[in-house]
C-alpha cells in the first residue's frame, strides 16, 4: 500500500515542477511590463546592481581573502535598457 | 514531463515576440503634441513633403544625449528645406530636457510627450529609437539604439531619401 | 598531574622553536586568492551597462588590520598584522559600431605579519603563532574585456592575468545576456576558468613548503533579472565553481600531535553561491535601497550566509551619501580545528581562521560628489569601512574561537570621469 502512494507523490511533484518551469517565463512576464520610455528611475545610477564596479570588485576581493565564500553575482538587466 | 521542459526552454529562447513595432514601408502614425521649448503645438503632418527624422529621447537616456548634438550637425549639413529633425521628448518632467537642449544649442524642434502616447503608437521597443520618414510620410528606416558611429549610416540614408521626389 | 604539566611545557618549547624558525618570510592569503578580476562574474560587471561614453576611473584604498590582541598570541610572536595599499584603474570605451572594450588594472603593495599556526597556551586555550613581519610585496592584476551588443542581448569575453613574486595566474571568461518581455526580463549565463601557478618563497628552507604547485578552477553561472515596477528590480544568480590541484596554503601550518606540519587541504572543491539582489527606489525620499542576500555551500562542508544592505541618499548639489551594513556568518571546514591531538584519518588538516566558524559585521559609509565640467561628468568619492569578526557573531554556537580572526579599517578615495 505504501510504495504506490509514494511513487504517485513523487510523480506529481515532478509534474508540478515541470509545469512551474514551463510557466515561469510567462509568470515573469506578468510581473510588470515597464515600457522602454518609463525607465527613468531604473536608469538612475543608484539603481544599478553595481553602481561602482571598482568598489564592488575591491570589496569582493577583500572579503574573498578573509572568508571562505565565493563572491557570486554578475548581474545584467535593470537600468535604462538603452541601446 | 521532458517535453514540457523542452517546450518551456524553447519559449524562453525565442522570447516575447514584438507586438506592434512599425515596419519599414508602413505609414508613420500621425501625431501632434505641445512644443517642449515654447508655446504651440507641432504635428508630424506639418512636415509632409520633407524628409523627417523623428527621434524619441529622454534626459535619462545616455545614448540619447550623445545622439542629439550629432543630429543637430546633420541637420545643419543637409539642405534646410528638404530635411528636418523632430524630437519627441519622453521625460516625465520636461525641466531637465529643456536644460539639456539649451546647453547644447540644439536648434531642431522638440515636443513633449510625458505620458508616452506617441511611442506607444510607434511600437517603440528601445530607447532611443529614431524613424526616418520620407516625403510621403512613410517610415523608411527604424534606427534602434544609438552609438557614435551611427550618424554616418543615417546621413547616407537621409541623403538617399532627399534625392527621391515626393509623389 | 606532573606528567601532563611536563608534556604541556615540552609542547610549548617545541612550538616556540618552530616559531623562531619561521621568523623569516611570511605571506598573505592574497597571494593565493584568485584576484577578484579573475572571477568570471566581475569582468562582465565592468561592462554592465554598455559604454556610450569614454570612462576613466581610479580608486586608491588603504587597508589596515587591527593588531592581534596580545592575549591571543603566543609569547614572543608579532602582534601587528597586515597592511595593503591598493590602486585600481579602469578605462572603457565604445570602439566600434557594436563593440565596447575595457581595461582593468590593479596594483597593490602589502606588508605585515600573518597567522601561521595555532598552539594551546598554559590553560589549553588556542593562541596564534604569527609569522615574522614581511618586507613589502606587490601584486599586479590586469584584465581586458570586450562586449558585443545585439538587439536582443549582448556577449562579453574577458581575459586576465595576475602576477606576484611567488604567484602567476591566467583567467578567461565568456558570458551572454538575453532580453525578454521588452527588456523587463534578462537572462544571463556564462563560464570561466583560472589556472594558477604558485612557487612559494623560502621553499628550500621550509620542509613543509612545496617548491612549485598549481591549481585550476572552472566556473559556470546563470542568473535572471526582473524589473518589478518602475522603481524596482531584482536579480538572482547561481554560481558553481570546481577547483582542483593544490588548494592548501603553503605559508600556513597546523599543529598535529604536538608538531606544526604543513597545512593540508583536499585537492578538489565544489562550490555553489546563490546571490539575490534587490534595488528599490524611494521617490519621495530621493534615495534607493539595496538589499543583497548570498547563500554559499561547498564540499568542504562550509556554508555561509551574507546579508548586505545599503541606502543611497541623493542630496543637493550632486552629492550622495551611502551608509551600508554587511553581516556574514560561516561554518567550519570539515578538516578544520585549532589543532589536532590525533592525526586526522583523512590526512587533511588546517587551522586557518578563514576555514573556522565565525561571524563578521562590517559597516561602511561612502560620500560622492558628481559635477560636470563642460561636457565631462566628474565624480569624486571617499569611503570608510570597519570590519570585525568573532565567534560570537556567528549564528551557531562556536566552541573555540580561532584566535587569528581579523578586524580591519579600510579607507578609500577615487575619481571617475565620463566623457
Amino acid at each position: 500500500m505504501r510504495r504506490p502512494a509514494a511513487r504517485d507523490r513523487a510523480q506529481r511533484a515532478r509534474r508540478l515542477t515541470a509545469l512551474l518551469l514551463a510557466l515561469a517565463p510567462l509568470a515573469l512576464g506578468a510581473c510588470a511590463n515597464i515600457k522602454p520610455w518609463e525607465r527613468d528611475v531604473l536608469a538612475r545610477e543608484e539603481m544599478a546592481f553595481d553602481p561602482d564596479p571598482l568598489e564592488a570588485a575591491r570589496r569582493n576581493h577583500v572579503y574573498f581573502s578573509k572568508e571562505a565564500s565565493l563572491p557570486g553575482g554578475s548581474a545584467g538587466g535593470g537600468g535604462c535598457g538603452c541601446n | 514531463m521532458n517535453k514540457l521542459i523542452v517546450l518551456s526552454l524553447t519559449a524562453l529562447l525565442i522570447g516575447a515576440a514584438p507586438s506592434l513595432a512599425l515596419e519599414e514601408g508602413a505609414r508613420a502614425p500621425s501625431f501632434s503634441a505641445p512644443r517642449l521649448d515654447g508655446p504651440g503645438t507641432i504635428s508630424l503632418s506639418n512636415y509632409r513633403g520633407k524628409v523627417v527624422l523623428v527621434d524619441f529621447w529622454a534626459s535619462w537616456c545616455a545614448p540619447c544625449l550623445v545622439s542629439l548634438p550629432l543630429y543637430e550637425e546633420l541637420r545643419k549639413e543637409l539642405p534646410a528645406g528638404e530635411f528636418e529633425v523632430l524630437a519627441v521628448n519622453l521625460d516625465k518632467e520636461p525641466g531637465k530636457a529643456l536644460r539639456f537642449l539649451k546647453e547644447r544649442g540644439v536648434g531642431f524642434p522638440s515636443v513633449a510627450d510625458p505620458k508616452g502616447r506617441i511611442p506607444e503608437t510607434f511600437g517603440l521597443e528601445t530607447m532611443p529609437t529614431s524613424y526616418l520618414i520620407d516625403r510621403n510620410g512613410r517610415v523608411r528606416h527604424v534606427h534602434t539604439g544609438f552609438r557614435r558611429g551611427d550618424i554616418d549610416g543615417l546621413r547616407d540614408k537621409a541623403k538617399a531619401l532627399i534625392a527621391e521626389k515626393a509623389k | 598531574m606532573k606528567n601532563r604539566e611536563r608534556e604541556k611545557r615540552a609542547r610549548r618549547r617545541r612550538a616556540r622553536r618552530a616559531a623562531a624558525a619561521g621568523a623569516g618570510g611570511a605571506r598573505t592569503l592574497q597571494a593565493l586568492a584568485t584576484s577578484a578580476l579573475a572571477l568570471p562574474g566581475v569582468a562582465s560587471n565592468a561592462a554592465a551597462e554598455g559604454t556610450e561614453r569614454y570612462v576613466a576611473d581610479y580608486t586608491y584604498s588603504f587597508y589596515s588590520e587591527d593588531d592581534i590582541d596580545s592575549s591571543k598570541v603566543s609569547p614572543g610572536s608579532e602582534t601587528s598584522r597586515y597592511e595593503i595599499h591598493n590602486h585600481q584603474f579602469r578605462v572603457a570605451a565604445p570602439i566600434a559600431a557594436r563593440f565596447d572594450l575595457g581595461l582593468d588594472v590593479a596594483y597593490e603593495t602589502m606588508s605585515g605579519a600573518t597567522p601561521w599556526y595555532i598552539i594551546p597556551d598554559v590553560d589549553g586555550d588556542p593562541v596564534q603563532v604569527m609569522t615574522g613581519a614581511t618586507i613589502e610585496e606587490a601584486r599586479t592584476d590586469a584584465s581586458l574585456n570586450g562586449t558585443y551588443h545585439l538587439e536582443t542581448g549582448r556577449a562579453t569575453g574577458a581575459m586576465g592575468i595576475s602576477v606576484e613574486n611567488d604567484y602567476l595566474a591566467f583567467n578567461g571568461s565568456v558570458s551572454g545576456e538575453r532580453y525578454f518581455n521588452e527588456k523587463n526580463t534578462t537572462l544571463n549565463g556564462g563560464g570561466g576558468f583560472s589556472i594558477d601557478k604558485i612557487e612559494p618563497v623560502d621553499a628550500d628552507t621550509d620542509p613543509f613548503r612545496p617548491s612549485k604547485e598549481n591549481k585550476q578552477s572552472f566556473s559556470l553561472f546563470s542568473g535572471v533579472s526582473q524589473v518589478l515596477g518602475r522603481s524596482s528590480v531584482i536579480n538572482s544568480t547561481l554560481n558553481y565553481q570546481f577547483s582542483n590541484g593544490f588548494l592548501s596554503d603553503p605559508y600556513k601550518r597546523v599543529l598535529v600531535e604536538g608538531a606544526p606540519i604543513g597545512d593540508s587541504r583536499p585537492d578538489t572543491r565544489h562550490q555553489i553561491t546563490w546571490l539575490t539582489r534587490l534595488r528599490q527606489h524611494a521617490d519621495f525620499m530621493n534615495g534607493a535601497f539595496h538589499a543583497d542576500y548570498r547563500f554559499y555551500i561547498d564540499t568542504w562542508q562550509i556554508n555561509s550566509h551574507t546579508i548586505d544592505v545599503a541606502w543611497y541618499q541623493n542630496l543637493p548639489w550632486g552629492l550622495r551619501l551611502i551608509p551600508s551594513l554587511r553581516y556574514y556568518t560561516q561554518s567550519a571546514a570539515k578538516f578544520y580545528a585549532p589543532w589536532f591531538e590525533v592525526a586526522p584519518s583523512s590526512g587533511h588538516a588546517s587551522s586557518d581562521y578563514r576555514l573556522s566558524p565565525f561571524g563578521a559585521l562590517a559597516y561602511r559609509v561612502r560620500a560622492e560628489s558628481n559635477f560636470p565640467i563642460r561636457e565631462t561628468n566628474w565624480k569624486i568619492h571617499a569611503g570608510y569601512e570597519r570590519y570585525t569578526s568573532s565567534a560570537d557573531l556567528a549564528i551557531m554556537k562556536v566552541a573555540l574561537e580561532n584566535p587569528g580572526l581579523v578586524s580591519y579599517n579600510l579607507f578609500s578615495v577615487g575619481v571617475t570621469a565620463q566623457f
